[in-house]
């Protein structure tokens, strides 16, 4: 199959793009004519605030680009803030539709209710290279050492922030943190917050249903919330249906109490119900997901501050003819972070991890054995940052040592720098190791064939996967609208997962090895208060294969699906006091390994705040094309164009 | 056995040159209004607060020895809030006072303020608030500043500025605030 002459024969394909830039160019020149009436925002850019009422104040929007910046200038990582406000007037709805908006960030949607997300390459169905973190307890699964995003869509308002960094996090953020980390904040339950209500329905794709409402006390707020969210099923490519309907429901509550002026307290649970179709199968897979998280954290005169973490949760997943998991998870984390005189920042924290599962095998195929087993871990990291020439430069040096049940002991260090010359740029360098330790799929699965005997079996050899990652980056200001965020990053990675099939059974075992190089660019413009533009570039470029000796043959046809290329546009225009369209233009490059061209999409999100406490909003995604793939989960399934209206009442 | 070197890259060409020149236009369409500064919407708009709210404060009237003695703004923490706070001031009166700023810049400094805005995200943990401070009105930046003893505190909700009042710190500090600017407070902790 000549793939060149095909996919050079797509591009023609994209004429909506040319329709894109139409439209921008339109909206572009009707902002200049401001309406006639002078509302509060007019005023606003005119100058003088003090000639408005309190009332009119209050109207107001503030929201800042540059803002969320701020706190990272000095920071040694390629890290990016996204706010609760940015993903709201997006329209976001989902985790996924959220991460879509950072840069450097592949999120690829495979089918209704399945994504693989990434950075920095090895994405697929299992992508298992990035820690997920929500309110600081860990969401990733030890089933496959990724995340099963459908289970985490929260309400969009309670999101108070999502932090990405790409790159090695694992001397903070534990094991798996290989290509980064994404850590999603949610709101604090705060008094006097709004009973809110949104409710939301589409074409041919979803429709939600959420709530929260805020319980006063004398010393803390409660927020108990709820959600039912429902997806239609897709088609596949090749047209019949996909059979990949989802229904789930979540109910829970988020509890932040100021016990003292100097302690803190959280508490939040949470159950979980789902349903989901998948082709092939006649019955749904269920999801129950139930934990509860609770944080302490003290805050010394000093600055210095102790935080002590228990999170449990229970999963129960069954996949109809194949598997059901049973989980228990705990976790207890005690964090300290204090200063020693003027100079030396420590952060130093244990952990505990122990997590109890039953994986019974519904067929003859394939198993887990044992079908029960417990695991524990137990770390230890230590980071200190020392301020030189002063303040302008921070070297941090940072370890995590780690024993775990799967793989013995592990130890992750980083060294990093930071120089801040002047107020505009900060310079950047890391060099750190990472593991991604193994999981029950690398160590227990088993495949039988029909006579019984084991042909394809995990290994209790299977060690960790490595990465020693040389990172670089600038982060400059330009001018004061303006700003741009450089890295780049060369990576080594060792003991890949592959399969050795020099034996029988096939083991599978760490085959591979690589190296991968990239640069992401960043480039913030705000012109004025009214408009915002972020424009980024991804570029990427894998070579991982099988050892040399290897009998392995899997690595080869998976290691060219992540695209070399992406780039994101995501612009603001703030009509008026009423109206502001979000749009969100993407281009991923091809997929070579599984065949998925290259596309270019469009979401667009018109805002329209009816009242104080009313606001509605019109999603379209996927404009340019009636549908497209984005990743070949097995099925090929096409995300389709969508319109989604959404109101929000807030009483 | 797959050759890399023969594989496709994509054809990154045509929607680069398409991007590119949507990234231009955007660029390129927009010039920031003259005249205007650029310091962002959110510091100047509470400046517009606080300019507002020295209407709606009741001092003892010790604390102004003259008719002509100014209502005095103090600033202290993030520097960037200053100039805008100055700047909204200027020229004006309230209560039949002039107005005047100033920066703190050392936490020993204890002038003679109406109003101490202590300015930045960490603003609830100034030595500022150790103890209460007799005829001023302490304003912070975060909801949880008048948990620890400041009688207002600026917060954001959903990209609106708004705010909060302790009317039990303000008695602490022997201020009165009017009735109007609780009514429109997010909150009042009695």
């Amino acid at each position: 199959m000549s793939r060149i002459n095909i996919l050079s024969q797509r591009w023609p394909r994209t004429v909506p793009l040319r329709t894109a830039v139409t439209v921008m160019l339109a909206m572009v020149t009707a902002l200049h004519s401001h309406s006639l009436n002078a509302t509060p925002i007019d005023v606003a850019h005119a100058g003088d605030l003090t000639e408005l009422s309190l009332e009119n104040l209050m109207d107001i929007d503030v929201y800042s680009v540059s803002k969320s910046a701020e706190p990272l200038q000095q920071s040694a990582a390629a890290a990016y803030v996204l706010t609760g406000e940015e993903i709201r007037r997006a329209g976001a709805k989902t985790i996924p539709d959220a991460l879509r908006l950072i840069p450097g960030v592949n999120v690829s949607q495979i089918d209704a209710h399945t994504w693989a997300i990434t950075a920095r390459g090895f994405n697929s169905t299992l992508a298992d290279k990035l820690e997920v973190v929500m309110d600081g307890r860990s969401i990733y699964t030890p089933f496959y050492s990724g995340v099963f995003w459908q289970r985490h869509n929260i309400l969009a308002s309670d999101i108070e922030r999502i932090e990405v960094i790409r790159g090695p996090g694992a001397s903070l953020w534990g094991s798996n943190a290989v290509n980064g980390v994404v850590n999603i904040v949610t709101r604090k339950a705060s008094k006097g917050d709004p009973t809110h209500f949104e409710l939301g329905a589409g074409s041919a794709e979803r429709s939600h249903f959420g709530f929260s409402t805020t319980l006063d006390f004398d010393n803390g707020a409660v927020r108990v919330y709820g959600r039912d969210e429902r997806f239609t099923e897709l088609e596949l490519e090749s047209g019949p249906d996909a059979t990949d309907d989802f229904t789930g429901q979540r109910l829970g509550f988020r509890s932040d109490w100021t016990l003292t002026p100097a302690q803190q307290l959280s508490i939040m649970a949470e159950v979980y119900r789902d349903e989901l179709g998948r082709m092939g199968s006649p019955d749904k897979e269920t999801n129950e997901v139930n934990h509860i998280n609770g944080r302490w954290q003290h805050t010394g005169t000093a600055g210095a501050t102790l935080e002590v973490q228990f999170s449990h949760e229970m999963i129960d997943y069954f996949i109809p003819q194949v598997i059901e998991e049973k989980r228990r998870t705990s976790n207890l984390e005690i964090k300290r972070q204090w200063p020693i005189g003027k100079k030396h920042k420590i952060v130093a924290g244990m952990a505990y991890q122990r997590t109890t599962d039953h994986i019974d095998s519904a067929n003859l195929t394939t198993a887990f054995e044992p079908d029960k087993r417990t695991t524990n871990s137990f770390e230890a990291y230590a980071q200190d940052t020392y301020a030189m020439l002063a303040d302008k430069l921070l070297l941090t040096a940072g370890v995590k040592a780690e024993h775990n049940d799967l793989s013995g002991n592990e130890v992750q260090p980083t060294l990093r720098f930071s120089f801040t010359p002047d107020t505009q740029s900060t310079y950047w360098g890391a060099v750190s190791r990472a593991v991604r330790i193994p999981n029950r799929l690398d160590q227990d699965f088993k495949v039988f064939s029909a006579s019984g005997s084991p042909i394809l079996s995990g290994s209790r050899q299977f060690e960790a996967e490595e990465l020693l990652a040389y990172e670089l980056g600038l982060r400059k200001r330009i001018s004061n609208h303006s700003s741009v965020d450089i890295a780049t990053y060369y990576n080594e990675y060792d003991k890949l997962r592959g399969l050795d099939a020099s034996t029988l059974p096939q083991r599978i075992s760490n085959e591979g090895e690589g190296r991968s190089h990239g640069v992401e660019l960043l480039l913030r413009v705000q012109p004025n208060d009214a408009v915002s533009h972020i424009l980024s570039y991804t570029y990427q470029q894998l070579d991982f294969h099988a050892k040399a000796g290897s009998t392995d043959t899997t690595i080869a046809s998976s290691n060219d699906n992540d695209p070399r290329h992406q780039i994101k546009i995501h612009s603001n225009w703030r009509l008026s006091e009423h109206f502001d369209v979000d749009s969100q233009l993407r281009y991923v490059s091809a997929l070579d390994d599984s065949d998925i061209s290259a596309y270019t999409e469009l979401n667009l999100n018109l805002n329209w705040r009816i009242s104080h406490s009313l606001r509605a909003s019109l999603l379209g995604t996927n404009l340019l094309r009636k549908d497209h793939l984005e990743f070949d989960g097995g099925n090929r399934v096409a995300i389709p164009r969508a319109v989604l209206l959404n109101i929000e009442w807030d009483f | 056995m797959r050759n890399h070197n023969t594989r496709q890259s994509s054809n990154i060409a045509q929607p680069l040159r398409d991007i590119t020149r949507v990234v231009l236009l955007v660029w390129f369409s927009f010039q920031s209004p003259s005249g205007l500064s650029q310091e962002s919407l959110e510091y100047r708009v509470k400046a517009a607060f606080i300019y507002n709210f020295t209407k709606f404060i009741r001092w003892p009237d010790e604390h102004f020895p003259s008719d002509t003695t100014p209502i005095r703004i103090c600033v202290a923490g993030d520097a960037k809030s200053y100039a805008p706070i100055t700047q909204a001031i200027s020229g004006k009166t309230s209560q039949n006072r002039p107005l005047t700023t100033l920066y703190l810049d050392k936490a020993n400094q204890t002038p003679a303020c109406h109003i101490l805005y202590i300015a930045g995200a960490d603003s609830a943990l100034s030595p500022w608030l150790n103890h209460p401070l007799n005829a001023v009105a302490t304003i912070g930046d975060a909801a949880d500043f008048i948990e620890v003893g400041g009688v207002m505190g600026f917060t954001n909700h959903q990209g609106k500025i708004r705010f909060v009042i302790s009317q039990a710190n303000a008695t602490n500090n022997h201020i009165i605030i009017s009735s109007k600017l609780l009514a429109l407070a997010q909150r009042v902790e009695r």
